[in-house]
């Protein structure tokens, strides 16, 4: 019966209106996104290159120098981030505070805020401002030092006191700068970098990475929609009581929904990440280098799979059990939530919905971090079971209680 | 296997209100009509009797299974909702597939019985049809079909004929009747030619108390003798409305053809008529007694 | 008047209600989101088209929940009222809150000692949040389906995020960059989605295709 009821669904999702909305913005997305990033511009590094890209460092000092900097930038713009909530909150200072905050950094650097500003201005001017890469450069680039004797530990309080005048959530808190600093790639660094691309990422699994960052945004929004359309759709078509009377099960019912909505929103995702990776695949072989030709599968399945899953499964379980749209408001908010949550645009996985990744490469950084990734998705994923298991409950529930658990049933 | 229903002091409630009263019942093989006003708690009881609702008090067994095994008692019984609907862009066979796959039915089965009940509700030729597209009538026929398609043992159609036009609701009638030969089918309605048509026994609901259950025969006896055609003067209508229990009015210019339901004769010129279901019906609700 | 007041009322409170509620819950939580301390023009603006934004979402989305049902929609249209004449008021009653939470920002940024603009922005805001909120009304009306419309006006709103250049005048999150001359083109952009959603909608069900 399961396989019956799968294919039916299958054929019932692909005739929505929902589902045709949803494939249509994700491949737009996607290729919108990803246009830019353009196999031919993968190469080796070659020594005297003036950019290599960056790379993450937690060396002590080069933490301080580079808080510094960006300490330097917030209290010029008096525009601090913060993400007291998850969400991002926009902070700034009063008069009273800046001077404050100016005040700590001549503590931290020996300078007074006005020199500190003079020497940024001279670092900028060094850089074309109309070139991305050269303000890539020049933002990495860019570091205060601290005064001589200054150690860490009194950088550390110095920061506590920035995060009392800025709030709760911002990038001074320790957990935030612990994490590393961004620092310039020398050549060697950007040669292993390339060379572990190579040889572990096998190109295509780090362009994967890069895939899975942009269709991550947009997948933890559009499958809600998906998710709640489908679970409204008995009450909608007041075909509740004769799908209620029937000798399927409900886990039987609900399974085969959830699975068929998964399947059919997996599709254009494996799709997009096939088409998309080929040109990668060309570029690698005509470096010399065998592509992973099954990345599009195995990089997704792992990265995209548990978010799809979990999105889908919450949109079931929150729409059967309250039988309204409740679901679109509270998920969008965690979606959005979770978007600009990210810290950092690569890496942070920690319990984030969406694991953002945007770079392509930084394969020694990714190993790293792989262990706190797979145990995001494994959360997930675990979740999302769970989810569909309390919806199979709360269905079989309404089976026996002939409608919904919330609002009065009644019958003449 | 005994193909019956029994049911001992069922009891129902909604938070407070009480929608069944202690109601015993026991359905036998055939038409049985469930009769009673808007409200009386017919839909409950056949929501009940296919486990869409559980039951707050008492024990009801469908050929001997107790409702509570709601799967096994799913597999034999098939029910038509009041308002039966489906995904508005399937067609009729892909609708009556997709119940029939929910009924657990294999696909060699669905292949051979799809067409059969189709054809058997006058909806073959109509297969391709949306569902959204359909008339009141065809739904209802559709409905029928999915309620039938995995050979139940006992049928459950609440009010089926509401909102059908004449036509469509005789042949309705004749194809429960069809149906009913070797199985339960249990029927609600308020509207009395259905079961004067179709059921042998019946049962009347008030209230959420069963105020009759007997044959048809039998509720006629109740008003036997007590039924009485006049003519009188179409000026004095509302006085007699006011006195007695009027069944039936046909004006025709200054005078009335009033049909009444009375102990004694209402007037000299009064003549005792046979009585139908629907004069029975009305001495009962008025009466609201218990006849057993 | 008082026929069309108390027809509104009932859509209040039937189906409306929970939906002013979300509106309430998201001006209540807006602290922990946004700060009101000393803004600046642009500061100000994101406040409104990132934030305050979503209030027209929820405020016009939901205006045809009760005519979701054919046979209610039916029923409403065998009445001598106008259908028109039964979603203006509810049209007018969301544009009324609509302004109440415009309002209610703008008093709290100004209250924290912001630095920009106010006349420029109240109308700006009223008429992006207008626009955006008209995207996901039209998208709702037409389909028959408030699912969709939500679904198309998170995706505009996305959309802005990284592609506001492909959108022409009628991109959001212009007021953040200094433009202030787009409230025209929103306004008349909603005007448009509105009037249209409900013509549209009209001729198609009358058609029986919804």
């Amino acid at each position: 019966m399961l396989g019956a009821l799968f294919f039916k669904e299958c054929k019932q999702v692909l005739k929505s209106l929902v589902y045709l909305i949803y494939v249509v913005v994700f491949v737009l997305f996607i290729t919108g996104q990803m246009s830019s990033d353009s196999a031919e511009g993968l190469q080796a590094p070659v020594p005297g290159q003036s950019y290599y890209g960056t790379t993450v460092t937690k060396d002590e000092t080069l933490i301080m120098e580079g808080t510094l900097a960006n300490l330097v930038g917030d209290v010029y713009h008096n525009s601090w981030a913060t993400y007291p909530l998850g969400f991002y909150k926009g902070v700034t200072l009063t008069d009273r505070e800046t001077e404050q905050a100016e005040a700590i950094l001549e503590r931290c650097t020996g300078k007074p805020f006005a020199v500190l500003m003079e020497e940024r201005s001279g670092h900028f001017g060094e850089y074309d401002p109309g070139s991305a890469e050269e303000m890539d450069a020049a933002q990495a680039n860019y570091k205060v030092p601290v005064k001589e004797g200054f150690t860490y530990a009194e950088f550390e309080a110095a920061m506590d006191e920035i995060c009392d005048l800025v709030g709760r959530g911002s990038a001074y808190e320790k957990s935030k700068y612990e994490y590393g600093i961004r620092v310039p790639m020398t050549y060697e660094l950007a040669k292993e970098e390339f060379d572990a691309l190579c040889e572990k990422d096998r190109v295509t699994r780090a362009y994967m990475r890069l895939f899975c960052d942009y269709a991550g945004i947009v997948l933890a929004i559009l499958p809600i929609f998906v998710g709640v359309s489908r679970a409204l759709r008995d009450k909608r078509a007041k075909a509740q009581q004769v799908m209620f009377s029937k000798s399927a099960s409900g886990a039987q019912i609900i399974v085969s929904r959830y699975l068929a909505n998964l399947v059919m929103l997996c599709i254009p995702v494996f799709v997009t990440a096939f088409l998309m990776q080929q040109p990668f695949c060309y570029r690698a072989q005509a470096l010399g280098i065998r592509a992973d030709g099954m990345a599009f599968l195995t990089v997704p399945g792992v990265w995209l799979l548990p978010e799809i899953m979990v999105v889908l499964a919450l949109s079931f379980l929150i729409t059967e059990l309250t039988d309204t749209i409740l679901a679109v408001f509270l998920q969008v908010a965690w979606a959005i939530g979770s978007v600009f949550g990210a810290d950092v645009l690569a890496g942070d996985f920690r319990m984030r919905l969406i694991a953002r990744w945007n770079t392509l490469g930084q394969t020694t950084l990714f190993s790293s971090l792989e262990k706190e990734f797979l145990q995001n998705r494994g959360y997930y994923f675990l979740l999302a079971v769970v989810c569909v298991i309390l919806t199979v409950v709360i269905y079989e529930r309404k089976c026996r209680k002939g409608g919904s658990l919330i609002w009065k049933n009644t019958a003449g | 296997m005994d193909i019956s229903i029994e049911i001992q002091n069922l009891t129902k409630y909604y938070g407070k209100k009480q929608a069944l009263s202690k109601v015993n019942l026991t359905i036998p093989q055939g038409m049985f009509g469930l009769l009673g006003p808007n409200g009386a708690g017919k839909t409950t009881l056949m929501k009940v009797l296919a486990t869409l609702l559980e039951k707050t008090e008492g024990e009801v067994k469908i050929c001997g299974v107790p409702v509570e095994n709601s799967r096994q008692i799913r597999s034999m019984t098939g029910y038509l909702p009041q308002d039966f609907s489906m995904y508005g862009n399937m067609s009729a066979y892909e609708a009556l597939d997709y119940l029939a796959v929910l009924s657990g039915m294999s696909r060699q089965e669905r292949k051979k019985r799809v067409p059969q009940m189709l054809e058997k509700v006058n909806l073959l030729e109509k297969q391709r049809t949306k569902v959204k597209s359909m008339s009141g009538g065809m739904k209802r026929r559709l409905g029928i079909a999915q309620a039938i398609i995995h050979d139940p043992k006992v049928i459950i159609v609440d009010e089926p004929t509401a909102g059908l036009d004449p036509e469509e609701r005789v042949r309705f009638r004749n194809l429960l009747c069809e149906i009913a030969k070797d199985r339960i089918v249990l029927l609600s309605t308020h509207i009395v030619g259905d079961i004067e048509a179709t059921c042998e026994n019946i049962a009347v609901l008030n209230q959420g108390k069963i105020c009759f259950d007997g044959r048809v025969a039998e509720l006629l006896a109740l008003v036997e003798g007590k039924v009485y055609s006049a003519e009188i003067a179409a000026v004095e209508l509302e006085k007699v409305k006011e006195k007695y229990m009027v069944t039936g009015i046909l004006t025709t210019g200054s005078t009335a053809n009033v049909k009444i339901i009375a102990d004694a004769p209402p007037f000299p010129q009064a003549k005792p008529v046979q009585p139908d279901v629907e004069d029975a019906y009305m001495y009962l609700m008025a009466h609201g007694m218990k006849i057993f | 008047m008082e026929k069309y007041g108390r027809l509104t009322a009932g859509f209040v409170k039937r189906q409306y209600f929970p939906h002013l509620l979300m509106v309430l819950l998201f001006v209540a939580l807006s602290g922990g989101f946004v700060s009101f301390r000393g803004l600046e023009d642009a500061q100000a603006a994101k406040v409104m088209e990132m934030y305050v934004a979503f209030t027209g979402i929820l405020l016009f989305t939901p205006l045809f929940m009760p005519e979701q049902d054919r046979e209610i929609w039916d029923l409403e249209r065998s009445k001598e009222t106008a259908m028109w004449q039964l979603y203006l008021p509810r049209i007018l009653l969301a544009v009324l809150v609509c302004i109440l939470v415009v309002s209610l920002f703008m008093g709290l940024m100004v209250r924290g000692g912001g630095s920009f603009d106010v006349g420029s922005l109240f109308l700006g805001a009223c008429c992006e949040i207008l626009f955006l909120g008209s995207i996901g009304f039209f998208a709702s009306a037409v389909t028959n389906q408030v699912v969709v419309g939500y679904m198309i006006a998170v995706v505009y709103y996305a959309i802005n995020i990284g592609g506001g250049k492909y959108l022409w005048k009628f991109a959001l999150f212009q007021m953040m960059k200094g433009e202030y001359g787009s409230w025209g083109c929103w306004l008349l952009g909603a005007a448009v989605l509105l009037v249209s959603g409900v013509v549209v909608r009209e001729r198609v069900r009358r058609r029986g295709w919804l």
